[in-house]
C-alpha cells in the first residue's frame, strides 16, 4: 500500500515538473498556432545557463532563475525574429522545418562548445530525501511541483485579468477581430513567444538539480512536452497541468508494474489513444485537431 | 514552345510519352533532371574510389528514401516524422526472415514492404481526423512506440545489441563482396522511385493526391474519397521506405533500434525532401545529391577541429533555404529557368 502511495505521489510530483516544462510550449502553441520544434533545445540552453550561473556566481538553481529567465526571454525574441516571423503566415510546415533547423543548430553548437560531458549541480540539502509520513520525496521534486502549481495559477490569473492576458485570449479566439480592436497582433506574438521561452528558462532551472545537463538533454524531454501539450488541449493552461500529471502518473506506475523501459512507450500509447478518440485533447478547443489549427 | 513552358500534363497528355520541359514542373521531366540523373549513372560507372563509392551508395539510398517520403509528405501533404518506423520495419523484417528462417532478402523485402504498408495504412486510418501539427506529432509518437517496442522485444529484434548479418558474400542472400552490386541496387532503387514519382504526378491518382492535399472539401465534392487517397498514399510511401530499409540492412549488415528507428532518421527524410522541393519528383533527388555528400565532406573536414560543427552548418542551411526558398532547390531552379527562358521567348516572338 505504501508502495502504491509512493508511486502515486511521486508520479504527481513528476507530472508537475512535466507540466512546468510544457507550459511555455502550450502558450506558444495556443496563441501562435505553431509547434516550436526547438523547444527541447531552449530547455537545454536554460539548463546550461543555470549551470553556468551556479558554478560561476554561486547560489543555487532557484536563484539562478532570476538570470536565466530574462536571458531566455531575450533569446526567444531573437529566435522569433530569425526563424518564426518570416514563416508565420506561410503553411505550417515551413515553421516546422525552420524551428527544426534551429534545433539542429542549437544542439550541435552545444556539442561543439560544451562537449558531450554530463554536467550536474550539487543537490540542495546533501541529497537526503524528505520524509513525510511513509513517503520519501526529493526536496527538489517537491519544490518543483509547488513552483509548477504557482506558475500555472499565476498564468491563469494573468490571462484572465490583465490587459495583456485579455489581448492574448482575444487573439486566440479571432486573430482578425483582435487586430481590428486595436491589438498589435505581431507584437503580441513576439511577446508570447519570448514569454513562453522565459517559462522554459524557469523550467530549466527547476530541472537542473533533478537531471544531468548535456547537449541532447532536450530530446529526452521535448517529446514528453508535445504529449503533454496535445493531451491538455492546445493553449489550455489547466489542461497542460493535468496532462503533465497524467503523464507523470503513467510513467511512474508503468515503470513499477511493467518495466522502466516501457514507461516511455506507455505515454506515447496514451497520447495516440487520446489522438484517436479525443483528438482535441482532454481540455482543448473542439475541432482544433481536425483543421490543423493553422488553416 | 512546349519545350520552353513545359506543357502542364493535360488530359490528353496522360498516358502518352514522357513530355520534356526545361524547368522542373509537375508531371514533366525537365532537362535538368535528366542531366542530373544521367550524371549519377555516369558517376556510378566511372568512379571506383572506395570512399567515394560509399558516399554515392549513401546518397542514392537516401535519395530513394526521400522520394518515398515525398509521396506521403509532398504529394499527399501527410507530413510524417515517423517514417523511421517503416524504415525499421523493412530492415528488421527482411533481416529476421533471413537470420531466423533463411528467407532470402529479395523475398524478405517484399514481406517488409507489405508489413510497412499495413502499418502505414493503420496509422493513417486511426489518425484520419488529425491535421497539421496534430498529425505530425502523432506520427512522431508512433515512430517512438515502434522504436521502444523494437528495443524491448529482445527475442525478436535482439534488443539494443542489435542484429548482425554474417558477411558471407552470396547473391541469393543479397550480401556482396564488392561495392558495385550495392551501388547498382541503390541507384536502381532511386531511379525506380523517380520514375514512379513522375508517373504518379501524371496519373489520375496523382491529381487525386494534389486535390486532397490542397482542398479536401473541394476534392470530396468532385467525388474523390479523401480517406482512401490519404491511406493509400501513406501505405505506398511506407512500403517503398521499407524496401530502402532492407537495402540499408544488407549494405551495412548491422541493425539496432536506437540508430535505425530514431526520430533523426525520420527528420532526415523530411529535411532532404523539403530542401530539395516538396511535392516534386526532382526535389528529393536534388536534396539528397547536395546534402548527403556535403555533410559527409564537412564531417570529414571538420571532425578534427570540432565534431558537430558540420551539423551546425547543415541546420543553418535548412533555416535559410526553408524560409527564403520554401519551394526548395527544385523551385529555385524552376524560377531561375523561367527568368532565363522568358527573355529568350520574347526575343523569338519579336523575330
Amino acid at each position: 500500500m505504501d508502495a502504491v502511495l509512493q508511486l502515486l505521489v511521486s508520479g504527481v510530483m513528476l507530472g508537475g515538473i512535466y507540466a512546468l516544462m510544457s507550459i511555455g510550449l502550450t502558450l506558444i502553441f495556443g496563441v501562435l498556432k505553431i509547434v516550436n520544434f526547438a523547444h527541447g533545445e531552449f530547455l537545454m540552453l536554460a539548463m546550461y545557463a543555470a549551470c553556468a550561473i551556479v558554478s560561476l556566481v554561486g547560489g543555487n538553481a532557484y536563484i539562478a532563475a532570476l538570470g536565466v529567465m530574462p536571458l531566455l526571454f531575450a533569446f526567444g525574441v531573437v529566435a522569433y525574429l530569425v526563424t518564426v516571423r518570416p514563416a508565420i503566415d506561410k503553411p505550417h510546415l515551413i515553421v516546422v522545418f525552420a524551428t527544426m533547423g534551429l534545433s539542429i543548430v542549437m544542439q550541435n553548437l552545444a556539442l561543439v562548445l560544451m562537449s558531450a560531458d554530463l554536467r550536474d549541480v550539487p543537490p540542495l540539502v546533501g541529497g537526503t530525501p524528505l520524509q513525510i509520513g511513509p513517503l520519501y520525496l526529493r526536496l527538489e521534486l517537491v519544490l518543483g511541483f509547488l513552483i509548477s502549481i504557482a506558475v500555472t495559477l499565476a498564468l491563469m490569473v494573468f490571462l484572465k485579468r490583465s490587459y495583456l492576458g485579455k489581448a492574448i485570449r482575444a487573439t486566440v479566439q479571432d486573430r482578425d477581430a483582435a487586430m481590428l480592436m486595436g491589438i498589435n497582433v505581431p507584437r503580441l506574438f513576439l511577446l508570447t513567444f519570448a514569454g513562453g521561452s522565459a517559462l522554459v528558462g524557469l523550467a530549466g532551472c527547476i530541472m537542473l538539480p533533478l537531471y544531468s545537463t548535456f547537449p541532447t538533454v532536450g530530446l529526452n524531454f521535448v517529446l514528453i512536452a508535445y504529449v503533454v501539450v496535445v493531451l491538455g488541449g492546445m493553449g489550455s493552461m489547466e489542461g497542460a497541468f493535468l496532462g503533465g500529471i497524467c503523464i507523470g502518473l503513467v510513467q511512474s506506475l508503468s515503470s513499477y508494474y511493467v518495466a522502466p523501459a516501457y514507461g516511455q512507450m506507455f505515454y506515447f500509447l496514451v497520447f495516440l489513444l487520446v489522438m484517436i478518440f479525443r483528438p482535441d485533447g482532454l481540455f482543448g478547443q473542439r475541432g482544433a485537431a481536425m483543421v490543423g489549427i493553422n488553416e | 514552345m512546349t519545350l520552353l513552358t513545359g506543357a502542364p500534363a493535360d488530359g490528353k497528355g496522360i498516358g502518352k510519352g514522357i513530355s520534356l520541359s526545361v524547368a522542373p514542373r509537375r508531371g514533366t521531366v525537365s532537362i535538368v533532371e535528366i542531366v542530373v540523373l544521367a550524371a549519377c549513372v555516369v558517376a556510378a560507372l566511372a568512379i571506383t574510389n572506395r570512399h567515394a563509392v560509399d558516399i554515392m551508395i549513401r546518397t542514392f539510398l537516401w535519395g530513394g528514401l526521400a522520394l518515398a517520403w515525398n509521396i506521403a509528405g509532398g504529394y499527399a501533404g501527410l507530413i510524417s516524422f515517423g517514417h523511421a518506423a517503416f524504415f525499421g520495419i523493412g530492415a528488421y523484417t527482411s533481416t529476421i526472415l533471413l537470420l531466423g528462417y533463411g528467407v532470402p532478402p529479395w523475398i524478405g523485402l517484399l514481406a517488409g514492404a507489405l508489413l510497412a504498408a499495413c502499418a502505414g495504412a493503420l496509422l493513417t486510418t486511426v489518425c484520419a481526423r488529425l491535421r497539421g501539427p496534430f498529425f505530425i506529432l502523432s506520427t512522431l509518437a508512433a515512430g517512438e512506440v515502434t522504436r521502444i517496442a523494437a528495443l524491448n522485444w529482445r527475442s525478436l529484434t535482439g534488443g539494443s545489441e542489435g542484429l548482425e548479418i554474417p558477411a558471407i558474400p552470396s547473391a541469393a542472400d543479397m550480401v556482396f563482396g564488392s561495392q558495385w552490386p550495392y551501388l547498382a541496387l541503390v541507384l536502381g532503387y532511386m531511379l525506380l522511385l523517380f520514375v514512379l514519382s513522375v508517373a504518379i504526378e501524371r496519373s489520375r491518382y496523382g491529381y487525386h493526391l494534389f486535390a486532397v492535399r490542397d482542398d479536401e472539401d473541394g476534392a470530396s465534392a468532385i467525388g474523390i474519397n479523401p480517406r482512401f487517397t490519404r491511406v493509400s498514399a501513406m501505405a505506398l510511401s511506407a512500403a517503398l521506405t521499407a524496401i530502402g530499409g532492407t537495402l540499408f540492412a544488407q549494405y551495412f549488415l548491422y541493425l539496432d533500434p536506437t540508430h535505425i528507428i530514431s526520430p533523426d532518421i525520420s527528420f532526415e527524410f523530411a529535411l532532404i525532401s523539403a530542401l530539395g522541393g516538396l511535392g516534386t519528383a526532382g526535389g528529393p533527388v536534388f536534396g539528397a545529391l547536395i546534402i548527403v555528400p556535403l555533410s559527409e565532406l564537412l564531417r570529414g573536414l571538420l571532425s578534427q577541429s570540432a565534431s558537430g560543427l558540420h551539423l551546425v552548418i547543415y541546420g543553418t542551411v535548412v533555416i535559410i533555404v526553408i524560409l527564403y526558398f520554401p519551394s526548395g532547390i527544385s523551385g529555385a531552379l524552376a524560377r531561375a529557368w523561367s527568368l532565363l527562358a522568358r527573355p529568350a521567348g520574347a526575343r523569338k516572338k519579336a523575330v
